[in-house]
């Protein structure tokens, strides 16, 4: 039988890649029988889950305060375009 | 139909804050956000006559960023000492089991404390990883970059990486758990 240990560590790896088929079976039976470890998984696929669906809002998440350039930043990133760049063209 | 750039300040101002957004989200901390993103432009100026217009310009420009993402992470995960992997036993005791087992979370934290705040305390607890994890981390879950070559660009084999992206989620989820993730109530994840 897996302990939380192992089966946490299964838990996690389950979201990168495939699971043997031991490995799947030991999880399972593990985490019928605890709760702690069944919680353990909820919560970072629900992390992996928030973060696909978070990163896909981008548009909208430009719009927050902070996340957007500075006009000091932006003046900055374009002086450094004129001296690292090409001249402008026409 | 070809697709003309606009002159590089105009392209500043069309792309440079949905490059910022992309860049903060990975890296967490402002001033290396900038550098990328200044790279990013810089090396778009050199390469603006290979562009032909294939794709849209924002596209392109965010394939350019990502690339620069992936390389500060692969040398702010060389740079900094592999912490020992038997570290970060922390989480469990002699008998493998938690010693402080997860609490419960809030369904959606994300809308129960809005996107912004979601971010900050995301991205608060990512500080506090080691870089080796959160490089692996940030590379994994926002890049999505798959086992294959995260191996090739933190220089680990596979079964490092999954350790490191483990101790990642661990210390991550307790973090958050402790920062605004914990939730009481009816509907507890």
């Amino acid at each position: 039988m897996l302990r939380c240990k192992e089966a946490s560590q299964l838990a996690s790896k389950a979201l990168d890649a495939e699971l043997t088929f031991r490995e799947r079976v030991g999880l399972r039976v593990h985490l019928f029988f605890c709760g702690a470890c069944t919680r353990y998984r909820r919560q970072i696929e629900l992390l992996h889950a928030l973060l696909q669906r978070e990163l896909e809002r981008l548009p909208e998440l430009v719009r927050l305060p902070g996340l957007g350039l500075t006009n000091e930043e932006r003046e900055s990133v374009v002086r450094a375009l004129r001296v690292g760049g090409p001249p402008s063209e026409g | 139909m070809s697709e003309t750039l606009p002159t590089p300040e105009e392209w500043v101002v069309a792309y440079g804050d949905d490059l910022l957004a992309y860049a903060l989200l990975r890296v967490g901390d402002r001033e290396t956000a900038r550098d990328l993103v200044q790279e990013t432009f810089l090396s778009a100026l050199k390469g603006r006559h290979g562009f032909a217009g294939r794709s849209a310009v924002k596209t392109w420009l965010i394939g350019i960023l990502k690339h620069k993402v992936v390389d500060h992470f692969r040398r702010a995960s060389r740079e900094s000492p592999g912490a020992s992997l038997a570290a970060g036993d922390e989480f469990f005791d002699e008998n493998g089991r938690w010693k402080d087992p997860p609490g419960p979370w809030q369904p959606d934290p994300s809308e129960a404390l809005g996107r912004q705040q979601f971010w900050e305390i995301l991205h608060r607890c990512m500080t506090d990883l080691p870089r080796r994890h959160a490089s692996a981390f940030s590379l994994r879950e926002m890049e999505g970059l798959a086992t294959e070559e995260l191996c090739k660009v933190l220089g680990v084999t596979a079964t490092n990486l999954w350790v490191l992206l483990h101790r990642a989620r661990l210390a991550l989820r307790r973090c958050l758990e402790r920062n605004g993730f914990g939730g009481t109530g009816e509907e507890v994840v």
